[in-house]
C-alpha cells in the first residue's frame, strides 16, 4: 500500500520526464507536509479540530518519516494551529518526506531511479514509472470517488482533498469531466480539515510567488 | 464518553454524550459496529450530548455511514454549538442527512 505522500508523488510525476514539473517547489513541500499530517491523523496519532492540532498518541508508527515528524510534534507547543504546523513541517521535514517518498516508490517497484548530470556537472535524478499498476489503481479509485455519488472511503476523501489543494485533479479527470465534477471535488475537499488548511497555505504560496510579476 | 441505546420503530437510536475526539471516535465506531454486527441497518446518532468533535469524529461518522449504506441509512441529530460549527466548516450536511431533533431523524432514517 502506498502512503499519501507516495500517491501524490506518483500522480504529480511527468510520465515522460520522470520529474515533478507542474507544482512550484514550495507548494510541493506544503503538500508533502499535509500528506504526512493526514497519515498521522488516520493512524490516530494526531487529532485536528476547527482551531488546532494536537498529538494524542505518541506510540511510534514504524514508518521512519512519520515517526520523525511525530517526535517533532511531541516536542513542540501542543496547541498550535494547522497552518502553523504545515509551515513548520514544510520548512523542517518536507525535503526528507519527498526523498523518502521517491525511495519508497522505487523500493515498491513502482518507479526506477535514473541518475543524470544537468549541464554535465550537477547531479539530476529522474524517476520513470516502472509499471502502471499502482498509477492505474489510484486513478481508478479516485475517478470513482469523484464521478460517483456514494460516500467514498475516508482515504480517498483525504487524497482528493490533497490533490485538489495541489491542483492535481486534472491528472485524474479528463478536461470534459472536470466541469461536471466541480461540485463533487469541492464537497469532498471540504470534508477534510487538513486539506482545507493545506489549500489555504498553497493559495498563499502562489500569491506570494505571483507578487514579483504584479509589481 | 457515554452511549444510551434505544429504539424508535425500526431505528436504532444511539444518544452519545461527551467528547468525540480521537479516543471518543474510536469508542463511537466500536459501539456502532456492535450494532451493525447484530444486523442493525437504520442508525440514528444523536449528538445533543456532545460538546466537542474533532476530525477523527467526522471520519468515524463517514466511515459508519458508508458501512450502513448498502442496506440502510445513518442519520445524525441534535448537533449544536461547536459540533454544528465543525459540521458546517466541513460541509457535512451535503454528504450526510442531519436533523435538528431525534424524532425528525427517526422519521428520515426509515
Amino acid at each position: 500500500m502506498l502512503t499519501f505522500a507516495e500517491e501524490i508523488v506518483l500522480l504529480a510525476l511527468d510520465e515522460k520526464e520522470g520529474v515533478i514539473t507542474e507544482l512550484p517547489h514550495q507548494a510541493l513541500h506544503a503538500a508533502m507536509s499535509g500528506a504526512v499530517l493526514m497519515e498521522l491523523c488516520l493512524l490516530n496519532r494526531v487529532d485536528v479540530d476547527a482551531k488546532q492540532m494536537k498529538v494524542v498518541d505518541t506510540t511510534p508508527t514504524g514508518e521512519p518519516i512519520l515517526d520523525a515528524v511525530l517526535k517533532d510534534l511531541q516536542g513542540s507547543h501542543p496547541e498550535h494551529t494547522l497552518a502553523y504546523w504545515l509551515n513548520r513541517m514544510a520548512g523542517h521535514h518536507a525535503h526528507e518526506i519527498l526523498r523518502l517518498s521517491f525511495t519508497g516508490l522505487v523500493r515498491k517497484g513502482v518507479l526506477r531511479e535514473e541518475k543524470h548530470r544537468f549541464l554535465w556537472v550537477f547531479p539530476d535524478r529522474r524517476y520513470p514509472r516502472l509499471n502502471d499498476r499502482e498509477f492505474i489503481e489510484v486513478r481508478a479509485r479516485l475517478r470513482q470517488a469523484l464521478l460517483g455519488t456514494d460516500i467514498p472511503e475516508v482515504r480517498d476523501i483525504v487524497l482528493v482533498s490533497l490533490l485538489n489543494a495541489c491542483r492535481l485533479i486534472p491528472r485524474i479527470l479528463a478536461d470534459d469531466e472536470l466541469p461536471r465534477a466541480h461540485a463533487r471535488i469541492a464537497q469532498l475537499s471540504r470534508l477534510d480539515l487538513i486539506g482545507q488548511a493545506l489549500a489555504q497555505s498553497i493559495r498563499e504560496i502562489e500569491f506570494a510567488l505571483s507578487l514579483p510579476m504584479m509589481l | 464518553m457515554q452511549f444510551q441505546d434505544s429504539r424508535m420503530g425500526q431505528a436504532w437510536v444511539i444518544e452519545v454524550g461527551g467528547r468525540v475526539d480521537a479516543a471518543g471516535a474510536a469508542l463511537l465506531e466500536a459501539h456502532c459496529q456492535q450494532g451493525l454486527g447484530r444486523g442493525e441497518t437504520r442508525l440514528v446518532v444523536d449528538l445533543a450530548g456532545v460538546d466537542f468533535m474533532a476530525s477523527a469524529g467526522l471520519r468515524a461518522l463517514l466511515s459508519l455511514a458508508k458501512k450502513v449504506k448498502p442496506k440502510g441509512k445513518l442519520v445524525i441529530s441534535g448537533a449544536r454549538g461547536p459540533v454544528k460549527e465543525i459540521f458546517d466548516l466541513a460541509g457535512f450536511t451535503t454528504i450526510l442527512p442531519i436533523c435538528d431533533t431525534l424524532e425528525q431523524a427517526a422519521g428520515l432514517v426509515m
